[in-house]
């Protein structure tokens, strides 16, 4: 570990502005690559799961108890009813709608989205409430995307992990060529292989993880902003309205973030042996 | 007295046919100072390459402390070249301090910081060059650059020192003074092969030339 981070941290202190800069676009196209692939899940307007009802945002429907009493169904509607989050309530046999089980439900409006949140937290609490169906429920929200989108969304996933590794390819480069005396100089000194190699991929992996930590930073401030106005994101990307969602992005962007700068790191151990970096060729 | 290196048969035709080592014979025992003398793009340089191990061979053999070359896996060739000091021709510094060229090299190679630096101190002591330690390196003198280059050879104690072409361009003041400096050296106990293109400054009782010519080598002394 000892040669690792002293060759680590004379391979970091090769790096010039122009070299540097080059790291940084690689950086930006990684990280573009990362908030493409996040947008595949989190972009698009919700659409119901089969056999479950179309619902509009701020919609949700409550499944009732079939032990509850028509008095405590009564007493339930009054109560929702006049909560100021509830825009309209009403009430309908689960029949009606085709549902193959017993018992009552609401179909309730809030006044917005994000009155919608919290009525369905406070429903939730409520006794005799089996279940909620809404667009915030992360296992209903099923994410439609044009074919359009999803092709175009595609093309730049692809266009950007190549323009990384053309980039990253130019960045090594030019890199290892301002280090190609200390090169030279293991190869005559007998340093293995192995001594060189892994720097240059901790490089790539580090250029990885500093985009995912910016992947995952965009994507929980969107998160937030989306909460903060659901009604405007609902339409455009629900699925940033998913708490569980956001996370599960995050973490796999973060690894996809972390496999490709382990790549562009691969890509740059190639480049070590070219025939300049050797003393007799 | 152990042999330190062994060349039988030595062949060796470069990518466009031409014949650079044929049918080389050379025996250099521990504690020789050996000189390959020869003119320009007569071998020399092929010949410490191959010694090396910096260069695959062809044809014949090389032993180098009782291993033969051409046998040896890559780890194997790597932990060789670890045990022989090798200052290439044209030897530029890396653009870092006297001190730290030096410790460079012995920090990749496993060494930790103290431990570098008191190998490279003493290296650099045996060369003359303790008084620019913090000096820039490429900013030295030509004969303080070989002597930087020999100090880098030498620091992790190989069993042989290879070195191509160490008084090339520099005057005859300074040739003589890096002639001095490989005797003195030999006397501590390096095993020295160094190549030169012309003559030498002067000959001395431990001193074995040996002349390349059309790639076949000729014991002069």
């Amino acid at each position: 570990m000892n040669r690792f981070f002293y060759l680590f941290g004379n391979l970091l202190g090769a790096i010039s502005g122009r070299i540097g800069a080059l790291f940084l676009g690689v950086i930006g196209l990684m990280l573009a690559a990362l908030l493409i692939f996040a947008a595949f899940f989190l972009v698009g307007e919700p659409v119901a799961q089969e056999n479950a009802p179309a619902l509009a945002p701020g919609e949700m429907i409550v499944y009732l108890s079939p032990q509850l009493s028509s008095d405590d169904v009564q007493s339930l509607y009054l109560k929702i009813r006049d909560m100021p989050e509830t825009r309209t309530i009403n009430y309908r046999f689960t029949q009606e709608l085709g549902f193959d089980q017993a018992g009552g439900l609401f179909i309730i409006q809030a006044v917005n989205s994000s009155a919608a949140l919290s009525l369905q937290a406070v429903i939730d609490g409520m006794p005799g409430i089996m279940s909620i169906d809404s667009v915030t429920q992360a296992q209903k929200a099923n994410i439609s995307l044009s074919s359009a989108l999803r092709l175009g969304l595609l093309a730049a996933l692809i266009l950007s992990v190549a323009g990384s590794l053309i980039l990253a390819r130019h960045a090594f480069s030019l890199l290892l060529d301002g280090f190609s005396s200390e090169i030279r100089l293991l190869r005559l000194a007998g340093t293995p292989e192995r001594v060189l190699q892994p720097p240059v991929i901790a490089l790539g992996v580090l250029c990885g993880i500093i985009a995912a930590i910016f992947l995952v930073v965009v994507v929980y401030l969107l998160h937030f902003l989306a909460l903060s106005h659901p009604q405007a994101t609902l339409r455009a990307a629900c699925g940033l309205l998913l708490p569980g969602r956001v996370l599960m992005v995050s973490l796999v962007g973060s690894l996809i973030g972390i496999v490709l700068g382990g790549l562009i790191g691969l890509l740059g151990v190639s480049l070590t042996g070219r025939e300049r970096f050797q003393i007799y060729s | 007295m152990s042999v330190i290196v062994q060349l039988s048969e030595l062949s060796f035709v470069t990518d466009d046919g031409i014949k650079v080592l044929e049918d080389v014979h050379l025996r250099v025992n521990r504690g020789d100072l050996v000189f390959v003398v020869g003119p320009a793009a007569a071998g020399k340089s092929v010949l410490l390459g191959l010694l090396g191990t910096q260069i695959e061979p062809q044809e014949g053999q090389i032993l180098v402390h009782g291993r033969n070359i051409a046998r040896l896996s890559r780890r194997k060739a790597f932990d060789l070249r670890r045990q022989i000091g090798l200052l290439p021709q044209g030897f530029i510094p890396l653009g870092k301090s006297v001190m730290e060229n030096v410790t460079f090299k012995l920090r990749c190679l496993g060494d930790f910081r103290e431990q570098a630096e008191e190998k490279a101190l003493a290296a650099l002591d045996q060369v003359g060059l303790t008084s620019k330690l913090a000096q820039m390196a490429t900013e030295l003198d030509p004969i303080d650059r070989v002597r930087l280059g020999i100090a880098l050879s030498i620091c992790d104690e190989p069993l042989l020192l290879l070195l191509d072409g160490p008084m090339i361009d520099l005057s005859s003041e300074d040739q003589e003074s890096v002639y001095s400096l490989l005797e003195q050296l030999n006397k501590r106990g390096f095993t020295i092969v160094a190549t030169a293109r012309d003559s030498l400054p002067r000959s001395g009782p431990s001193i074995r030339i040996v002349e390349l010519i059309d790639g076949r080598v000729e014991e002069k002394s």
